[in-house]
């Protein structure tokens, strides 16, 4: 049985961690002394008062059941996205509440997707507050908030089982306390390296903690209306390249090879697996970029790796505008953007390793047609992956494959071309932000009517909490009715 | 635990006054703003666009007194060129403390420039005592010409000042509508904070009651405790432990005398 107020305890933590970073984002805008200041502050005393309320009231918590950990998970993440709109509903410019809610949902679901003709308008403050949500998404809202809160035992787990994917437990055979800790400390301490070189390489301190959010949070909201590319700075390009590609692996892999464990990003297959891949993209792009006379080959690879790694990693930076390549080449993005990053990463959508394990299990049925007495096993890094989260992946890629095909035949419905509508599909569920057609590269989702930024808004928030969860949830619900 | 209620209430209540004084700050900010920027509309532009028609009528004014010079009124001629003179210089002082837009300090530059040379050569037409003749050949060739100068610079004063007017008033409509944002949003944090609260006084408030009646309700004798089974740490916990102790001591005292 779900216990309403053990979830509505929690949601108030959630809300009040919410609030710390609307706090500080009105600090920067009182101190630079910007428009925003009332419409952050407003927004942070609402926050933080309705984030109180429930603590009044609920008695401290010894346990809470999976079914509750659920709920909260699922809930935390809408209840965010809605807080996370006010501000920039309240400041107004481009902010419509459709608008508003979208780039709330883009910023807590990493994606990036915006609606902005011109983020340099923003108040610094409000600047912040939006890569904040990337911040506090990358990592996962819930898991921030366990990190702070002494709790029992039985609430970790709970949280950790119904907020972590199987497969990307498969890593770690730690408790989840700690697993969180090292989620955390590996995920605040790249952020920290890549702030620091930013800043040496010639970005002020404020665009390079922005950024570095932005690259390791795998967001790709960016402070300058030409992203990345309005820096034209190779070594920061390559310096983003390089936390994009990190921040795509696991976790979990980054922290065992700091210690050097024997289990490690080198080590492991699938790891090598995905930069192989994104090497193979690179090189083809590169030479068909070239081949094309679109630019020289130095300049085809320079931009063809920044695309890829952007892409593969679900960052959706830009240096290039992608819009005008050729097409062999928009369809290997297209893929990149389906494929999306590693497990245990900030990356959304599908992940690497489930296709990985797709052709793994598609194998094994082909040995099985072959020699029907065989028996045949799937493995991931030396390990044998029971039949039940086989099963699983093949059902979660289903229903992922099913939701972008809805989407797009949805989006199409309300008047927008076919390229527009699948890879606006495909780059919101994957929450990789930009697109190809009227959302590409340079380009944003304002134009897009209403009834469909309310779509792909539903379709970040499925590919982050990696859709079983919602419906998981939706039968919960139907089931206690 | 005692005064738990009581602490819970007032804490509420407390974050329920919270909220309507930030809402009630907000929209009083919100409304400054835009009363600032009506202020802005009247006080900067209206008052730029007041000085600029005061040059327009004064240089008028000004050619009209050369004119009564060249027919031959002269004295009353100078009288109004004078006069003229000085509201012109009044006006443009008036404009000049009045800079609220980029290029206007540049557009009363250009008036006093223009103005200086009109006035100059009007001086030098009705201070050199020239002849009818003289003075309408002078007119024709290089004072009209300054006239019209003038009063061009003083029309691109005005534009500026309507121009800005007019986005001013747009930007006036935009921050009252946007005024209306914190309302809403504070109505919606109102109406789930009501949510809320009724949903944790029925929890906290409401289910311990109707426990304590179905638990006198089905209360025997025999059961020796009442059967509430009140969960939270608050008075209703410390009632129920009462009425277990009285009822303990009712049974003893039945005992007792049953002996």
């Amino acid at each position: 049985m779900v216990r309403t107020r053990v979830v509505i305890k929690y949601l108030g933590f959630i809300l009040l961690f919410n609030a710390l970073f609307l706090f500080i984002s009105a600090t920067i805008s009182f101190f630079n002394k910007e428009n925003s200041l009332n419409a952050l502050l407003f927004s942070a005393a609402l926050t933080a008062i309705l984030g109180s309320f429930p603590q009044i009231f609920v008695e401290k918590i010894e346990e809470i059941s999976f079914h509750e950990g659920l709920a909260i998970s699922v809930l935390g993440w809408i209840i965010t996205c809605f807080v996370g709109m006010i501000p920039f509903y309240i400041w107004g410019g481009e902010f419509t509440f459709t608008n508003a809610l979208f780039e709330s949902v883009s910023g807590y679901t990493t994606t990036g997707a915006s609606i902005l003709n011109d983020v340099e308008a923003l108040p610094k403050g409000l600047l912040f507050w939006r890569i904040s949500t990337s911040f506090i998404g990358g990592v996962g809202i819930i898991l921030f908030v366990l990190l702070v809160l002494p709790q029992k035992k039985g609430v970790q787990s709970s949280f950790y089982r119904s907020e972590v994917s199987d497969l990307s437990k498969m890593s770690f055979r730690i408790r989840s306390r700690h697993i969180i800790r090292i989620i955390t400390t590996v995920y605040i301490s790249l952020i920290i390296v890549e702030t620091i070189l930013l800043k040496m390489l010639g970005m002020s301190f404020f665009d390079a903690i922005c950024h570095s959010f932005s690259t390791v949070a795998t967001s790709g909201y960016s402070t300058k209306n030409m992203s990345v590319a309005a820096f034209q700075n190779p070594w920061i390009e390559i310096v983003i390249m390089f936390f994009m590609l990190m921040s795509s692996l696991h976790f979990g892999l980054i922290f065992l090879t700091i210690t050097r464990q024997k289990q490690n990003i080198f080590t492991s297959r699938p790891v090598r697996l995905f930069v192989i891949v994104i090497f193979i993209g690179i090189i083809l792009i590169t030479l068909q970029l070239t081949h094309e006379e679109l630019f020289g080959f130095w300049e085809s690879l320079r931009y063809a790796s920044f695309q890829v790694i952007s892409l593969a990693s679900t960052t959706g930076l830009v240096t290039a505008d992608t819009s005008v390549w050729p097409i062999f080449s928009v369809i290997l993005l297209c893929y990149y953007t389906i494929q999306c990053g590693m497990v245990g990463s900030t990356s959304g959508g599908l992940k690497f390793d489930r296709i990985y394990l797709f052709f793994s299990s598609v194998k094994k049925q082909l040995k099985l047609i072959l020699h029907p007495e065989g028996i045949y096993a799937v493995r991931m890094n030396n390990k044998v992956i029971e039949h039940d989260l086989e099963l699983q992946i093949m059902v979660f890629i289903i229903l992922y494959i099913l939701t972008f095909f809805i989407t797009t035949l949805l989006l199409s419905a309300m008047g927008i071309d076919g390229m527009t509508a699948f890879s606006a599909s495909i780059a919101t569920i994957g929450n990789v932000g930009p697109g190809f057609g009227g959302v590409s590269s340079f380009g944003n989702y304002a134009q897009l009517p209403d009834a469909a930024k309310y779509l792909l808004s539903a379709n970040m928030l499925l590919g982050r909490l990696e859709i079983m969860n919602v419906f998981a949830l939706i039968v919960m619900l139907g089931r206690k009715k | 635990m005692n005064g738990a209620l009581k602490i819970k209430i007032l804490l509420s209540l407390s974050l329920l006054i919270l909220m309507l004084l930030a809402a009630g700050i907000m929209s009083m900010l919100e409304f400054r703003k835009m009363g600032d920027s009506v202020d802005g509309v009247l006080k900067n532009n209206y008052q730029s666009i007041e000085s600029a028609k005061r040059m327009t009528d004064a240089l008028e004014r000004e050619d009209s007194g050369l004119l009564l010079w060249m027919i031959g009124d002269r004295d009353s001629g100078i009288g109004t060129i004078h006069r003229s003179d000085s509201i012109i210089t009044k006006a443009i002082t008036d404009a000049q403390a009045n800079i609220t837009e980029t290029n206007e300090q540049q557009s009363i530059s250009v008036i006093i420039d223009a103005y200086d040379k009109y006035h100059a050569s009007v001086l030098n037409i009705v201070e050199k005592e020239s002849s009818v003749v003289e003075g309408k050949q002078k007119y024709d060739t290089e004072t009209q010409a300054l006239f019209f100068d003038t009063k061009e610079a003083i029309n691109n004063l005005m534009v500026l000042n309507q121009d800005q007017m007019n986005r001013q008033s747009g930007i006036v409509k935009e921050k009252s509508r946007r005024a209306m944002m914190p309302a809403i949003v504070s109505i919606a944090a109102a109406i789930i904070f009501a949510i809320l609260l009724n949903f944790f006084i029925t929890i906290y408030f409401i289910h311990p009651i109707r426990k304590f009646i179905n638990g006198v309700k089905e209360y025997y004798p025999e059961q020796g405790r009442l059967n509430a089974h009140v969960v939270s740490k608050d008075e209703f916990k410390i009632l129920e432990d009462e009425i277990n102790i009285l009822i303990s001591r009712l049974l003893k005292k039945r005992d007792a005398s049953n002996e």
